[in-house]
């Protein structure tokens, strides 16, 4: 068993699957980064920033911890990539929380003045 | 070139460049969007930087990053909600003069 486990090329594949995910996390990237220039609407730029947040961070995060292997560091970049995926959710609620009521105040201001 | 050091200039290019642009322009909670996008392109920057170099010290770089970032989002969004407030309130006071003006110049 041990011996057909060396033979197995896991740190190839290991490798590989790595080189795969960080290719997804900068296209997922290059998507995020264009919606968000390219969107007219405040609310609609904000939802680009999901894809960014919850999808690209996180699969690079398991890249490069798949590419470091079992150690301290890549303790460290799933620390780094859980609090920043986690709190992303409640970030984007409060910037949408503020951006409405700006929209409403300016929707109160013209309608008064 | 490895896939580390490719990803952190493909990163600068798509992910800061971007999100620059997009806290250089527009109203103050608009400008939070782009600098949300940025925290997380510099994490990803920071991350593939320490991967590209073999310095696994670097990343505690992106742990305080990660960290920090969240928490100053938070005090822009309610700094900037108390300021509406106060515009808000103010422009409320100065529509109530003009309007209490005008009715005791009426005849």
């Amino acid at each position: 068993m041990i011996d057909l486990l060396a033979v197995l090329p896991i740190g190839a594949l290991r490798g590989g699957v790595a080189d795969v995910l960080v290719i997804l996390a900068l296209l997922l990237m290059t998507v995020a980064a264009s919606g968000l220039v390219l969107a007219k609407e405040p609310v609609t730029r904000l939802h680009f920033l999901a894809p960014a947040s919850t999808l690209a961070l996180p699969c690079f995060g398991i890249a490069a911890i798949l590419a470091q292997g079992p150690s301290l560091g890549s303790a460290a970049i799933a620390v780094a990539v859980a609090a920043a995926a986690l709190s992303a959710p409640a970030l984007t609620t409060s910037i949408a929380r503020l951006i409405s009521s700006a929209e409403a105040g300016d929707r109160s201001g013209e309608r008064s003045g | 070139m490895n896939i580390w050091l490719a990803a952190v200039l493909v990163l600068v290019v798509v992910g800061l460049l971007p999100a620059i642009y997009r806290v250089a322009t527009g109203t103050g909670p608009q400008r939070l969007v782009g600098l949300q996008f940025a925290s997380v392109a510099g994490l990803m920057i920071v991350i593939a930087l320490s991967m590209a170099v073999g310095q696994s010290s670097y990343l505690i770089v992106a742990v305080v990053l990660a960290l920090l970032s969240a928490a100053g989002l938070l005090v822009f969004t309610r700094l900037l909600a108390t300021e509406m407030e106060g515009e808000q309130a103010a422009d409320d006071h100065a529509a109530d003069d003009h309007a209490a003006g005008d009715q005791a110049g009426r005849p």
